[in-house]
């Protein structure tokens, strides 16, 4: 496929919340990249620092408690790691737009539809009001929202939350950014609107050749629109690949325990659903071997006593388990897969 | 909107109907009457004044008397003080008491703001000590303590303001100001609490995703949803202050109304009871009124009128 440029590199990232009980280690030295173009999936279960990591890129978390406490955050050739709140200013809105997870709180009750996409315009570019108004009903339409005209005039309540998610859309994509951090877009919304979301997500990351990074414990949202996919645990990244080599060939236990726990049409009556069982661990004092190690069926006395270090199954695939050791024993995925993906 | 304020034109007009029938018999239910203070009145003397106040008629006619008077604006004439209608003193104490009220008003609550602005983006700063420790003052010392200070410190010792009286702009500084304090600390602690609410909010982090600076998101997207809760509370705030304060005014002398809310009722002054008691409530439902009208402005979600909705 040829080398493809890297958009956003994070390298190593760790990102703490100091609070009265101790420090929270929410995210503990992860690293991925985005290329242009594409699009990523942040997969996880809640807590597992997905989010944390996105506002880190995006500085939005509120420091304090928070803390950058180390790594390195490279977007489009710049090194943005130790940028200000005003250097931010520039990139926030214009350069890297974001879409959240509830479209029902996300917009500003108290303030027009169209004012809302306006204001981005206006603050990033040199426009007339008139202008930047203009150019909110032509977003209006390519969200697909119709009678742009009369709804640019309009409140959120007025909206429906696919609309208004289309409206968040919309001001995320004003300014053309080249990366659309969407932060579980559809976790929010009832099923058939999310379908219509995922859809004009594609067609605008075609449209407009964005990079996509979305976070989401929905693989389904995975499989319908990611190249490829990040799975995190406990503040790590565990395993990364394509989506089909996370969905046909996974490695890591964790991804093995989250592809099987999704619920199947093809199931019998009497099947139940299959949850990891435990709990992740606590992240103020995170364990010193492999995170996953305490839930995991294959634990080895290693794997509780030194974290696992990322190995390579392909370019595109790394794992972090320390069955990948030579000496490890063979385990291979026990789970009939694929299922998931298929379609 | 013609019509959402008719009918609350309706509604406040039965909402003042009950209170001042409440209060008439509330009011009579008093022991004693208007005259009961003035000692060894022959019995003869006597009758004619309730005869000629008709308060020797069934309680329920007198009722009648007075509704009808109403009615043609008339809210009777003092018990207490001797030819002089209700409405006149009304309208000779109003205007001070409403000066130094609004001036307070605007002092207190234009303070108040920013303080609690500032206290919620200092959360646990320094300047949210020193609007807590204002706010406390505030409510806890009260206003006579507060004026007498001023008084004290201001007028007496370094001269710069009047003590007390009443006639230019320099005399209605420091009751102003004593006024302004429990207005202040009301205000204060609630928009910081509203502000904290609203700081937290996603539409706030889908803001700062935009690019907008600190300024830019206080002024254009949290005052504006954090500021409804006070034109909840601003509304009897004013009615309370504008109507005048009894200490106030005594410790200032200021010629305003608040001493005749608290006098007619110990003199037994029925017509004055009820005079007040009907243009306090009056101002007071006007208020809830404006309120209920702002609230649209500020929140659309809350917007009346547009044929419903």
């Amino acid at each position: 496929m040829g080398k493809k440029e890297v958009l956003l590199e994070v390298k190593n990232l760790e990102y703490s919340f100091d609070t009265y009980a101790g420090e929270v280690k929410a995210v503990r030295g992860v690293s991925f990249e985005v290329y242009k173009g594409e699009a990523l999936a942040i997969v996880g279960e809640s807590g597992c620092g997905k989010s944390v990591t996105m506002h880190a890129v995006m500085k939005l978390n509120p420091e304090p408690p928070g803390r950058l406490k180390g790594g390195k955050i490279i977007f489009d050739g710049k090194d943005i790691t130790n940028y200000t709140d005003k250097e931010m200013q520039t990139i926030r809105g214009s350069e890297i737009g974001m879409i959240f997870q509830d479209p029902m709180t996300s917009l500003n009750p108290t303030m027009t539809i169209g004012k809302q996409i306006a204001e981005v315009i206006l603050k990033h570019q040199d426009v007339a009001k008139a202008e930047a108004m203009k150019r909110a009903k032509e977003m209006l339409d390519i969200v697909g929202i119709p009678n742009a005209d009369k709804r640019i005039h309009q409140y959120p309540h007025e909206f429906s939350g696919g609309m208004r998610q289309r409206a968040m859309i919309a001001i995320a994509l004003a300014l053309r950014p080249k990366l659309l951090i969407a932060d579980e877009p559809t976790t929010a919304l009832d099923v058939t609107i999310q379908a219509q979301i995922l859809d004009l997500m594609k067609d605008l990351q075609k449209q407009f050749n964005t990079s996509i990074i979305i976070i989401t414990h929905d693989l389904g949202v995975v499989a319908d629109i990611a190249d490829r996919v990040v799975v995190m645990y406990a503040g790590k990244i565990v395993e990364r690949g394509t989506i089909d080599e996370i969905f046909y060939h996974p490695q890591h236990p964790y991804t093995w325990g989250l592809l099987r726990s999704v619920p199947r049409l093809d199931a019998k009556k009497k099947d139940r659903l299959v949850p990891i069982i435990g709990t992740p661990p606590d992240l103020f004092a995170p364990p010193i071997g492999c995170p996953f190690a305490a839930r995991c069926d294959y634990a080895m006395k290693i794997c509780y006593e030194a974290p696992p270090e990322e190995t390579c199954e392909s370019d595109t695939h790394n794992v972090t388990c320390w069955l990948k050791h030579p000496y490890a024993p063979k385990v291979t995925n026990p789970f009939e897969m694929g299922v998931a993906a298929d379609e | 909107m013609l019509r959402y304020t008719f009918e609350r034109t309706i509604y406040m007009i039965v909402t003042l109907w009950v209170i001042i029938t409440l209060t008439f018999f509330l009011m009579h239910m008093i022991p004693g009457d208007p005259f009961t203070s003035e000692k060894r009145v022959p019995e003869q003397i006597r009758q004619n004044m309730l005869a000629k106040y008709h308060l020797d008629k069934p309680l329920i006619v007198q009722y009648g008397y007075y509704l009808r008077n109403l009615l043609h604006g008339d809210l009777g004439i003092s018990l207490k003080y001797l030819n002089r209608s209700v409405n006149d003193i009304i309208k000779a104490g109003f205007p001070p008491s409403f000066q130094i009220g609004m001036q307070s008003i605007i002092l207190g609550v234009s303070l108040g703001l920013v303080l609690g602005i500032v206290a919620a983006l200092n959360r646990n700063g320094f300047w949210d000590y020193i609007s807590m420790i204002l706010a406390i003052i505030g409510r806890s010392v009260p206003n006579f303590i507060i004026a007498t200070l001023l008084q004290f410190w201001i007028a007496s010792k370094l001269r710069w303001l009047p003590v007390s009286g009443w006639g230019t702009f320099a005399h209605t500084i420091l009751p102003s100001i004593a006024l302004s304090f429990a207005s202040l600390a009301i205000i204060s602690r609630l928009m910081r609490a509203s502000m904290l609410d609203v700081i937290g909010q996603d539409y706030i982090k889908t803001a700062k995703a935009k690019g907008l600076s600190s300024t830019e998101i206080i002024w254009r997207h949290m005052i504006r949803n954090a500021i409804l809760p006070i034109i909840t509370v601003l509304g009897p705030l004013i009615a309370g202050i504008v109507t005048g304060t009894f200490v106030i005014e005594k410790i200032f002398g200021i010629p305003g109304l608040g001493k005749y809310f608290v006098q007619s009722i110990y003199n037994n002054d029925y017509t004055m009871i009820l005079g007040t008691t009907i243009f306090y409530s009056t101002i007071l439902v006007l208020m809830v009124f404006f309120v209920d009208i702002t609230y649209g402005l500020i929140d659309p979600r809350i917007r009346l009128g547009k044929g419903g909705r």
